[in-house]
């Protein structure tokens, strides 16, 4: 079988199962229902950064964890599952309603937080700012 | 004899499956869950793991045959030296899954069948791309040299990796008991895949779980699984999911200012173990969560 038509099945197969999986439900992303359960799913992954408190993005999409040692963690829907991070260096980018957080992380280079309420999204701007900055000082300890 | 590519054979079998279980799934609400992202990665994942066993299979396959050239017996293929082969080679599957999730220079390969937070048909196929590298492949010179083909040793273990694809799934709870005290099962490579300190390093078998028994590492499944890694990818990109732990131990191995000895440490020691002792194994992991 000529290599070119191996790959059209390959890219077809690939394509039909995932959109078979985006039309059975499978593009929802998890939701942080409350600060408590954000508090609970950051432990879960980060069982060694103790947290004290939690700000939720509206959506529940994202959520900032106030973590006992002064730091702050970022935790967000990886689609149906959670990924987080301490924050540490990095940078933030506002575009429109997008909030991107660049990280010098190979496994979580960027993360991109929506939150449409104006008000709101400045709040997480400088919150982001304030960790981004505060996270230089240690810096990859 | 000419043995079957059974990986290649089995594609269309897969993907029917896994049509079958997403399907399953939405019609019962349980029994796992997909992601759209997650199985997209898994399935470039498997077809990148095809592609890098084009590119890179002659270097294993050139190993086998010179090999064969020194083996001290040919026993030839009948069913019972088949048969022999492919029990062996599983015991030569579960020394290099135990490597690889103990030894990081191995680990930085394996890693990526661990990536993804869900447990289904498609994480079965989130096979690496670099196996080539960890240089696993004299763990089966002693077949070889025993005087089971090459051919014969690829082939058992392509059946070997076939059979570990339908247990990769929540929608089958426990196989009948004897099933279970024998076979690698669902159950059993749940456990596999959990992020639990309990779970973290158990269950390495391929087929037989008795090699676990054996050895120490069994774990039967008591609560749900928290699938993942220790510390969850923040991408879906393929690329990153496939070469990230290679990137972070080549550069913890170069670091500045380390000894000889601390970077051979650094390929050979455990995923986690640092110089400083600023991460953690599993085995401290598990320590620390010890009841
Ligand atoms: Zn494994
Ligand atoms: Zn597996």
């Amino acid at each position: 079988m000529p290599v070119w038509i191996t790959l059209i099945i390959v890219i077809a197969g690939i394509s039909g199962i995932v959109a078979l999986v985006h039309f059975t439900g499978g593009s929802v992303r998890a939701r942080l229902e409350s600060k408590a359960g954000a508090l609970k799913t950051w432990l879960a992954q980060f069982p060694d950064h103790p947290a004290t408190g939690a700000l939720l993005e509206p959506t529940g999409h994202a959520a900032l964890i106030d973590l006992e040692d002064g730091r702050t963690g970022i935790l967000w829907a990886m689609g149906r599952g959670a990924a987080g991070r301490v924050l540490q260096g990095g940078a933030l980018q506002v575009r429109g309603a997008r909030l991107r957080i660049d990280l010098a992380d190979f496994t979580a280079p960027h993360i991109d937080v929506v939150i449409k309420d104006e008000p709101v999204r400045r709040i997480w701007a400088e919150a982001l700012e304030a960790a981004l900055t505060k996270g230089d000082e240690n810096e990859l300890s | 004899m000419n043995f079957p590519d059974v990986v290649m054979l089995s594609v269309p079998l897969f993907i029917g499956l896994l049509v079958v279980e997403i399907i399953w799934i939405k019609l019962k609400g349980k029994g796992g869950s997909y992601e759209t992202r997650d199985t997209a990665t898994s399935l470039l994942m498997g077809a990148g793991n095809v592609v890098a066993g084009v590119a890179f299979g002659f270097v294993a396959y050139g190993f086998f045959s010179w090999l064969w050239g020194f083996a001290l017996f040919d026993l030839g293929a009948s069913l019972l030296v088949i048969a022999l082969c492919f029990v062996l080679d599983d015991l030569r599957y579960y020394w290099v899954h135990r490597f690889g999730h103990r030894v990081r220079w191995v680990w930085a390969s394996h890693v990526n069948h661990h990536s993804s937070q869900h447990y289904n048909l498609s994480t079965a196929l989130r096979q690496t791309w670099t196996a080539t590298f960890t240089l696993m492949m004299v763990l089966r010179a002693p077949l070889i040299l025993l005087g089971f083909s090459p051919e014969m040793v690829l082939f058992v273990g392509g059946v070997n990796l076939v059979y570990q694809f339908w247990i990769h799934t929540e929608a089958i709870d426990k196989m009948p008991r004897w099933f279970e005290a024998v076979m690698n099962t669902p159950s059993h490579h749940r456990v596999h895949h959990g992020r639990d300190p309990k779970y973290l390093d158990t269950n390495y078998a391929g087929v037989f779980i008795i090699w676990d028994k054996l050895f120490g590492t069994f774990v039967p499944e008591q609560e749900t699984p928290d699938y993942g890694l220790v510390q969850n990818l923040g991408t879906f990109n393929p690329l990153r999911v496939a070469f990230h732990e290679w990137r972070s131990m080549l550069a913890d191995i170069f670091a500045p200012n380390l000894t000889l000895r601390q970077r051979v440490a650094y390929a050979l020691k455990p995923p986690g173990w640092s110089h400083d002792g600023s991460r953690k194994t599993s085995d401290q992991i598990k320590a620390e969560n010890a009841p």
